[in-house]
């Protein structure tokens, strides 16, 4: 954040415009999946791709929220767990922390999307918890899961393993690709945002290879 | 990069969170694309979009979702005005 309160003004401003006009056009998603879920006759399939459209949509609308508070008056999540309140997640505190299973499936899930090819994940049979707020875990998972996608390629393979370690749940994401520094790098944004998120929870990153040459991302989830 | 800690970015100036999200927020949109084309898919095998809103409705999600990826990549590859 720039020192000069005036220097900062333009950037909030844009920031306010740019989620502004997203958010319009988020709720030019979900007002028309929403009708179309009334629509009768629908078979499930198309039910379910609607849901996840629907799921998708106040997703992002929830990150647009959690970004604006990042530039309020007294700042940088002060609590982060104050985020989310569109699904009712604000109760996930006190319930015991956010199940990192179930947020590693759902990116999982998204990146077969796209990705052909094979994820592989290893849990422990106990839920796994951590105190990230979903929408913050999610950006974090998404995030390192996607640079693993686009470093092992079309063919290749991405292992997620999770455990609990004593006072963290530990995730490590290894992929098949040649390694860091190997292929050209994306734009870098995906992973500073994951370890700031991490930072303000005193968990950290850590980079390092995979025992087959390829890169490891782990993180540590207080 | 060859490995070990990763620490907090320096930068988080308002410029640099609109970049982190439509960093974020693009996926999330083409993903959308995506199930729209698997329901019109669907639902065209299936004979349900000719006699219902469906096919329309879809249309506009997918329009919606298009225009926040094209804005999105404006940002990421301007890095910054979206228009």
């Amino acid at each position: 954040m720039s020192a000069d309160p005036c220097e900062a003004a333009p950037g909030q401003h844009r920031l306010h415009r740019t989620s502004h006009e997203l958010k319009q056009l988020i709720a030019a998603v979900l007002f028309p999946a929403a009708a179309a879920l009334e629509e009768p006759g629908l078979s499930p399939a198309v039910r379910r791709y609607l849901e996840r459209i629907v799921w998708q949509g106040n997703w992002m609308a929830d990150m647009i929220q959690d970004f604006l508070r990042q530039v309020q008056p007294g700042g940088m999540h002060q609590d982060a767990r104050q985020s989310g309140t569109a699904r009712g997640e604000t109760v996930h505190a006190a319930i015991g922390g956010t199940d990192v299973m179930e947020v590693v499936n759902e990116a999982v899930a998204l990146a077969a999307l796209t990705w052909p090819g094979r994820a592989t994940v290893e849990s422990p049979p106990a839920p796994a918890r951590c105190r990230l707020h979903p929408i913050l875990l999610r950006r974090v998972i998404f995030n390192v899961l996607s640079n693993a996608t686009r470093a092992a390629g079309p063919s290749g393979t991405v292992t997620i393993r999770i455990r609990r370690e004593e006072d963290a749940t530990m995730v490590s994401v290894s992929d098949s690709g040649p390694g860091f520094g190997k292929i050209p790098t994306g734009s870098g944004i995906g992973l500073a945002a994951a370890a700031g998120i991490i930072a303000r929870y005193d968990g950290r990153i850590e980079l390092g290879s995979d025992m087959g040459g390829g890169a490891c991302v782990s993180l540590w989830l207080p | 990069m060859t490995g070990g800690q990763f620490g907090m970015p320096a930068d988080r100036s308002p410029d640099m969170l609109v970049r982190e999200l439509c960093h974020d927020l693009i996926e999330s949109a083409a993903a959308i694309g995506i199930f729209v084309r698997l329901a019109d898919t669907e639902a065209t095998g299936a004979g349900l979009a000719a006699g219902c809103q469906l096919r329309s409705r879809l249309e506009g999600i997918a329009a919606a979702a298009g225009q926040i990826v094209e804005i999105c990549q404006r940002v990421l590859e301007q890095g910054g005005e979206p228009r």
